[in-house]
């Protein structure tokens, strides 16, 4: 299906446009009485491990850095195979999508943490706690893979296979 | 698929959505996919193309919102936080320490900035930065805001236009900002004293401005200050105002007696500058780049007047013990001026040695005098030394030593009339008045009040005071010998007066007493005595004949009784 390829591309490149500023903006700014600070969301995780909450930097470090980029990498690699109809690894590329689905909602838990925040946080004078723009562009990201995955049809991965068998006469071993 | 004008993201992908259905079953038999495909290609690439907008947008506006980034240099980073210290004008966030580092000697700190994009014309070139923290000093307390809020880099935004990228950050805060209203002036002084930049400046103890800052002057054998006055205080300061050092107390032990001067508590400790128009001339606003003498007390300022003064040479021969340099001059009791210079000389053919004493003098200190003289000397065609030289030539002006406090050894250079003088007259200059010396009357003063001393000295006090304790010794031996032998008879007279007032009272003043009874009784008889005489005269009257013939004893006894 060729006409399938055009929207989680579409999708997949807008969320990877946007993921530059998601990382270089910041995502949050901390008015406290003494400290003025915006944070993107790398030098939240920093700010994390240093203030010695190492298993919170981490959580936050793997849902909002490396599920986006191995969400959009995945996706990028399942869509390239799928139109160059290749068959390998048909079977491992399939469960990566489904893993994939299954955890790339997680990826909107900082955007969560920071609604939280300033809803929680308002202090006055003493502490307040404002969405920054960078925050906007990481919900873009990964709504944008969130469609991007979703428009994507599993079934393309199976495409090849099912030509191969066409065309080979069953060539290669039967499939359910 | 409509309007492709106002595509957000959420509808952009409602209107891909629903296009797809219907086509999809249309295609599967057909077998000539490729010219249909191309249209569709684009409505759905708007999405990434929209994203790419949406990503440039928030980019470039972050970009843009940053602005300029500056350095400033300071001696310390003393309170200074990367990310944290903020750079205020007029209490406004106009930018944010990013980084501090060691400048490449490591003698300064510098401070990279990130200046915001609506202040960017903060960093031109006359800029300046300092650092604002609390600052605790005699003159007073500032910064206390930023005890809580911590340390901030303050600037004052320049008016000159050329940017400039690198800065200078100035150690304390200047004396007043750009947009202060006010005007600077320049005062020139020996020395600094105490008084640095911040120092307070007064008008009639109203504190109106602050020293800005001091610098050598070109000379290098001067301080020159830059004070900035306050409007509207600056239009106080006149072409005749006087600057002078407040610093300080200002304790003079003058022929007046003791003064105690200070312009305000503070000025005590800190130093401060005050000025005053002293005069009542014609006045104006100074001249750009008028540099003021800043006069050392307020005494010497409100002497300083416009007239030029008047230099007088006078030689005393006689001790000049007391006398010194700001002496006082005085005209008939009026301060004239003050000893500018005195000097020990010896004539070598005399071997004598006199004192050389130059004065300056004020001629216009004499008031309606000062008028009248000049005057006088317009209409005659000299100058005011001229006019001053002529008093002393045709008035006998002479000067003479004179004690104002004997037992301070005060003294004071008094001008007055001599016209019996036989003073030898002295030399003149072109540029000075020679003014003859009378010889001091101090030494007269001096020797009278020794002589005093010396009488006092040769009163025996010690003697009077021997004899006058024998007398008291004497006189308490009389009193002694009085008490022995006078009280205890006079207390027996007093008993036996005591017993006669007694028996007096019980043989006299008693009822009953003798003498009362035989008075009583004496009494009656010379009552019935004069009864008798009263018969015997009534008798008498009636029979005066009976004093011839006697009574008639027979017709008597009936007629009678």
């Amino acid at each position: 299906m060729p006409g399938g390829f055009s929207r989680p591309w579409a999708f997949l490149s807008a969320a990877a446009l946007l993921y530059v500023p998601a990382n270089v903006l910041p995502i949050m700014r901390t008015n406290a009485l003494t400290e003025h600070r915006s944070d993107t969301i790398m030098s939240g995780v920093v700010h994390l491990w240093e203030g010695g909450s190492w298993d919170l930097s981490l959580v936050v470090f793997v849902a909002s850095i490396v599920f986006p980029v191995a969400k959009m990498a995945a996706l990028a690699v399942l869509l390239i195979s799928a139109r160059r109809g290749s068959a390998r690894y048909v079977r491992h590329r399939a469960k990566a999508f489904r893993v994939m689905e299954l955890v790339g909602h997680w990826s909107m838990l900082d955007v969560f943490v920071v609604a939280l925040l300033v809803t929680l946080v308002k202090f006055g004078a003493f502490a307040d706690i404002e969405p920054a723009s960078g925050l906007l562009a990481f919900a873009g990201v990964v709504v944008l893979t969130m469609l991007a995955s979703a428009s994507f049809d599993a079934r393309l991965i199976w495409d090849a296979e099912v030509k191969a068998t066409i065309a080979g006469t069953r060539t290669e071993e039967p499939s359910a | 698929m409509s309007d492709d004008t106002k595509l957000d993201l959420e509808s952009s992908i409602e209107s891909l959505e629903h296009p797809e259905e219907p086509h999809d079953p249309h295609e599967l038999p057909g077998a000539s996919p490729g010219p249909r495909r191309t249209p569709r290609f684009s409505i759905v690439w708007v999405v990434p193309i929209l994203a790419a907008l949406a990503g440039a947008i928030l980019l470039i506006r972050a970009l843009v919102d940053r602005g300029p980034t500056i350095t400033i240099s300071f001696e310390t980073a003393e309170g200074l936080e990367a990310g944290k210290t903020e750079v205020r004008y007029k209490n406004v966030v106009v930018g944010r320490v990013s980084a501090i580092a060691l400048s490449d000697d490591h003698s300064r700190v510098t401070a990279t900035v990130d200046v915001t994009r609506n202040a960017a014309k903060l960093a031109v070139a006359d800029s300046q930065f300092w650092v604002e923290r609390p600052r605790v000093a005699l003159s007073g307390v500032s910064g206390i805001s930023t005890l809580l809020s911590g340390a901030y880099i303050g600037v004052d935004i320049g008016v000159e236009t050329a940017q400039r990228k690198a800065f200078v950050g100035l150690e304390r805060p200047p004396a007043f900002l750009r947009d202060q209203r006010g005007r600077l002036f320049a005062l020139t002084s020996p020395d600094a004293g105490s008084l640095s930049a911040g120092s307070p400046v007064y008008y009639r103890r109203v504190q109106v401005g602050a020293v800005s800052g001091t610098e050598l002057g070109p000379d290098n054998r001067t301080i020159l200050l830059h004070v900035f006055v306050r409007a509207p205080y600056d239009k106080l300061v006149t072409r005749n105002a006087r600057f002078w050092n407040a610093s300080g107390v200002d304790l003079t032990v003058g022929p007046e007696g003791l003064k105690l001067n200070t312009e305000s508590l503070a000025t005590v400790v800190a130093g401060g500058i005050a000025f005053q128009t002293f005069d009542d001339s014609p006045d104006g606003p100074p001249a750009e780049g008028t540099v003021y003498e800043l006069y050392e007390d307020r005494v010497a300022a409100s002497a300083q007047r416009l007239t030029t003064p008047v230099m007088a040479h006078m030689t005393f021969e006689d001790s000049v013990r007391g006398l010194a340099v700001g002496t006082p001059v005085e005209l008939r009791g009026v301060t004239l001026g003050k000893v500018s210079a005195l000097s020990l000389q010896l004539d070598p053919s005399t071997k004598t040695f006199r004192t050389e004493v130059v004065a300056t003098l004020y001629p216009d200190r004499m008031g309606p005098a000062y008028e009248t003289l000049r005057a006088m000397d317009e209409k005659a065609g000299r100058s005011i030394q001229g006019g001053l030289q002529v008093l002393v030539d045709e008035r006998d002006m002479h000067a003479q030593l004179r004690s104002a406090n004997p037992f301070i050894g005060q003294t004071y250079v008094a001008l007055d009339f001599f016209p019996a003088s036989h003073a030898k007259s002295a030399a003149r200059g072109p540029d000075y008045v020679g003014i003859p010396t009378e010889h001091a009357t101090m030494d007269d003063l001096e020797k009278g009040v020794r002589d005093i001393i010396k009488k006092l000295d040769s009163i025996p006090f010690g003697e009077i005071g021997v004899s006058l304790r024998d007398t008291l010794r004497s006189a308490s031996s009389v009193v002694a010998q009085l008490d022995k032998f006078i009280a205890p008879e006079a207390r027996k007279i007093f008993e036996a007066a005591q017993r006669a007032i007694r028996s007096l009272e019980e043989n006299v003043a008693a009822p009953d007493s003798e003498l009362q009874t035989s008075t009583r009784a004496t009494l009656s008889q010379i009552e019935r005595a004069a009864g008798a005489l009263r018969a015997l005269s009534e008798f008498l009257e009636q029979h005066p004949e009976s004093l011839l013939r006697g009574r008639d004893a027979p017709k008597e006894p009936k007629g009678a009784r």
